[in-house]
């Protein structure tokens, strides 16, 4: 994937820059500029108070409509700003930055426009629908927030391509080492190296084993180190579903019966120890990183599909004045 | 057992088969050396698995505790059939139809090659993207199906499909067109909730707006609403832009409920009241802004009685100019007497009276009957005339009738021979001979006798006991005729015009006394409307906290120019000064 690992940047987050804090440019400034928008919205709104009743189709309705639709396309457009490298329409940070703040102050601006009146109709859809693009857009901002330095001290200085080149290297090594031992061993270390899940699908990226694999895992790491014995029955259900950690019992239960050329044992122990703490530090990275950016697929196909809704709205209402 | 080992590599994008055939007991694959089928891939065992012929058939066993994968499942032991396919580390063994001269055919090929392998291993799916995830085909999809459901569906099926036709004249006929077309996609923007009142075709977006991106006309509310009528007469004025471009949705504004109907601001009167004069200069109306602050003070209709002509004249009096505040009615009645809390003296004794022995509700509720001689007055006003006949009674109403009943009266008693002796007397012109019998009075004495009883009760029926109590009399030259009653202003249901609507009704648990001040009413003239003070005591205005909040439609209507059902509850000033009714 473009963009991933290879360059030492702390935390690749598709195209949006978010290094240095875009929620403080120009001294908040667009905190302000949002803030004093809904002060004022909310001010006209309680001032107003038409007397046929707050809707979207007093002259106040009107003026927050406009206002809410000249943000929602002003926002969308950050998806062409931040494509255009060669725009001098001021930085993206600074863009991404009023994006955010004038996102959530169009929840104010909509909500008022709408003077409080739902239904099961396209206006409100196109309500829903803002509500969720700003909604899924909050949890962007939480995400920026908090997964970039997460990513970082995850990744240790490292990158996700060196630690899946390393990855390689170790199930290399490990299978030499192995070939060194014994057939048995050998089995186990090729099973294991087929079985090790290196992110998968977007459930797998997203979420931690279930907890009924971690279960399984220590059942049988248990009974391992207490039998002492090993058999292909007791594996099996194990090899079906995690490998690289019990090998690591396994390779432990092989050194311990100390009937193998230890030196070897031991160093494909250490091996494959590292190679656990690195199958998880990878996944941790892809889940991160999945964790990170999934808003952004939510984010974006609801904003078309407001952009839509939008359009229905608008033309229907001129449809039917 | 003759086996034929064939293995395919891969050259310059060509595959090529070498060929090797091999006669032995058992065919042993592993990653050794001396393995009959060598497999170079550190996934596989030295010695993996071995092909061994029984008498019948060959059969794949799994060396040490390897497993191997045949058609894709894991086993240690596999009665090996033609087309069976072995996946040992990333080597592929087919067993194929065995050739002539062989029990059976191998075909070895790398499925993938250890480069190849590396690649894949980089194609793991590390990212939401590798897993399927996209931002454009759903962005594109979830733009084009709400842009279709949302906007082309619903004006498809309205403007492109079918055309509106004409307007259905009745509310079934609507029902029924738009029950014809069931989809009603045009439902999904509909903004808000109908009045009850339309609620009947609320699918049916159609009848109100008829053209695309134009206002809903006025023609399509008076496809039912024919009767809304003007707010004003004045034709100069009905030009003018505020009643010739005033549309209905000003005022009516549908999908906000049934409370949406009708616009109650103040701010919608207040547009041209609180400067009537400077919009409509030389308009009688006082500026209204709003009724708690500037309202205009009641002006009462009052009877103005017009001598010559006979008839009367309602004129609208001030409430703040008293010398004008009475009402000539030609009646005479006296409240305070009436409403004494003590009684007033009645044929049956001392009676007490209340306000609605007299005014009693009308059918609405809203008003009141008019007062009725026959019904609230006779009961203690008798219309006897003669004290030895006090049954016999004059009617109600035209002079002329009641002399002619009187005069009949005695006429018939003289023919019956009822004069009395007593009544006879030379002294007294008006009495028989006293000593006479009646059979031996002449036809004229009866005559006489008969003109001179008449005479004397007509004088004390119009002048002393009954016509004088609450009626002017006047006395005429005509013998024939000799009183006249002057005509009585003709009762009128509301004495506030302006297209009031004051509810009695609701008013009902008040008292009449707090309003109407009855009890010190001394004469028929005074008006006994109460000020806008006294609605002020519990009226104010919308939003006004602990009050009664009132808008200017509570009480006054709009169309209010010859609105059918109320014509007769609203006497306009017009068709007032009309030759008065008797009473």
């Amino acid at each position: 994937m473009a963009g991933h690992g290879g360059s030492p940047r702390v935390a690749d987050t598709g195209t949006i820059p978010v290094s240095g804090g875009y929620l403080a440019h120009a001294g908040f400034r667009y905190l302000w500029l949002s803030i004093i928008l809904c002060v004022a919205v909310i001010a006209a709104y309680c001032w107003g108070e038409p007397a046929e009743g707050a809707n979207g189709g007093t002259w106040l309705g009107y003026v927050l409509g406009v206002i809410g639709v000249l943000l929602v396309i002003w926002l969308a457009l950050l998806g062409v700003r931040k494509r255009s490298y060669n725009s001098n329409l001021g930085s993206v940070r600074g863009w991404v930055s009023a994006h955010v703040y004038l996102g959530m102050a169009l929840i104010v601006v909509a909500t008022l426009h709408s003077g409080f009146h739902f239904g099961w109709n396209v206006h409100t859809l196109a309500y829903v629908l803002m509500l969720l693009v700003v909604a899924s857009g909050l949890y962007g901002v939480v995400a920026y927030w908090r997964y970039p330095s997460l990513i970082a001290a995850n990744r240790d200085q490292s990158s996700r391509e060196v630690m899946l080149a390393e990855l390689d290297e170790i199930n290399q090594q490990s299978l030499k080492l192995s070939d060194g031992l014994d057939a048995n061993v050998h089995r186990v270390i090729v099973a294991s190296i087929d079985r090790i899940r290196i992110g998968g699908g977007i459930r797998e990226q997203l979420f931690e084993a279930r907890a009924a694999d971690q279960r399984s895992i220590e059942r049988i790491e248990r009974e391992l180190s207490a039998t002492g014995k090993f058999s292909t029955q007791q594996l099996s259900p194990f090899l079906q579903t995690q490998a690289a950690a019990s090998t690591v019992a396994f390779m432990a239960q092989e050194v311990v019966t100390g009937e193998r050329k230890s030196g070897q044992a031991q160093k494909l122990l250490d091996l494959l120890t590292r190679r656990r703490d690195l199958v998880a530090r990878i996944n941790r990275d892809i889940r991160m990183h999945a964790r990170m950016q999934v808003w952004l697929y939510v984010h974006v196909p609801l904003t078309f599909a407001l952009l839509a809704a939008l359009v229905a709205h608008i033309v229907c209402v001129f449809i039917y004045r | 057992m003759r086996i034929l080992i064939r293995r395919w590599t891969s050259q310059a994008g060509q595959r090529i088969a070498d060929d090797r055939k091999l006669d032995a007991r058992r065919l042993r694959i592993g990653r050794g050396t001396d393995q009959d089928i060598e497999l170079p891939d550190l996934r596989v065992a030295l010695a993996h698995a071995e092909i061994v012929q029984n008498e019948r058939h060959a059969m794949l066993i799994a060396r040490g505790r390897a497993i191997v994968m045949v058609n894709d499942e894991p086993t240690t032991e596999h009665k090996l059939r033609n087309g069976d396919v072995i996946d040992i580390g990333r080597f592929r063994l087919v067993i194929a139809p065995a050739p002539a001269g062989a029990d059976f055919q191998v075909e070895i090929e790398e499925r993938v090659t250890a480069h190849d392998e590396k690649t894949v291993r980089q194609r793991r799916r590390l990212t939401l993207a590798d897993a399927g995830l996209s931002r454009r085909m759903p962005s594109l999809a979830l733009f084009i199906a709400i842009l279709f459901l949302g906007l082309v569906l619903p004006a498809g099926l309205r403007f492109g499909f079918s055309s509106p036709g004409p307007q259905p004249a009745t509310a079934t006929a609507a029902r029924a067109a738009a029950g014809s077309n069931r989809l009603h996609a045009d439902r999904i923007w509909l903004p808000g909730t109908f009045s009850d009142a339309h609620a009947y075709f609320k699918t049916d977006c159609a009848k109100c707006h008829q053209t695309p991106f134009a206002s809903v006309r006025n023609s399509a509310c008076q496809s039912c609403h024919q009767d809304a009528h003007a707010h004003i007469t004045d034709k100069r004025w009905l030009a003018q832009p505020v009643f010739a471009q005033a549309r209905c949705t000003d005022c009516h504004q549908e999908h906000h409920g049934s409370a949406g109907l009708v616009r109650r601001d103040e701010a919608l009167c207040g547009a041209c009241h609180a400067q009537i004069q400077k919009k409509f200069p030389g308009s009688h109306m006082d500026p209204a802004t709003s009724f708690s602050m500037r309202h205009p003070v009641f002006t009462p209709l009052v009877a103005r009685y017009q001598p010559e002509a006979k008839t009367f004249h309602w004129i609208q009096a001030r409430m703040d100019q008293p010398a004008q505040l009475y009402s000539q009615t030609n009646l005479k009645y006296r409240h305070d007497k009436h409403l004494d809390p003590g009684g007033i003296m009645s044929p049956t004794g001392r009676r007490i009276l209340h306000c609605n022995d007299c005014h009693v509700p009308d059918a609405s509720g809203t008003s009141f009957k008019p007062v009725s001689m026959q019904r609230d007055c006779a009961g203690c006003h008798r219309l006897d005339f003669d004290p030895d006949a006090p049954q016999r009674t004059v009617p109600h109403g035209e002079p002329q009738q009641v002399i002619s009943v009187i005069r009949d009266f005695y006429a018939h008693e003289a023919l019956a021979g009822r004069i009395l002796a007593s009544d006879v007397s030379t002294e007294d012109p008006g009495r028989p001979h006293a000593q006479a019998p009646s059979s031996s009075l002449t036809p004229e004495d009866m005559q006489a006798w008969a003109a001179q009883r008449a005479s004397r009760a007509i004088t004390e029926i119009f002048t002393v006991r009954s016509c004088v109590v609450c009626h002017t009399v006047e006395a005429t030259a005509d013998a024939a005729l000799p009183y006249r009653v002057l005509p009585v202003a003709p009762p009128v249901a509301r004495y506030l015009t302006g297209a009031l609507t004051f509810n009695h009704a609701v008013h009902r648990d008040e008292p009449c006394a707090s309003c109407h001040a009855a009890t010190k009413s001394k004469a028929a003239t005074d008006v006994l409307l109460p000020t806008i003070m006294r609605c002020r005591d519990c009226h104010g205005d919308a939003g006004t906290a602990a009050m009664v909040q009132s808008t200017c439609i509570d009480c006054h209507g709009y169309h209010i120019v010859g609105s059918g059902g109320t014509a007769a509850e609203r006497p306009r000033l017009s068709s007032i000064s009309k030759e008065a009714e008797r009473p």
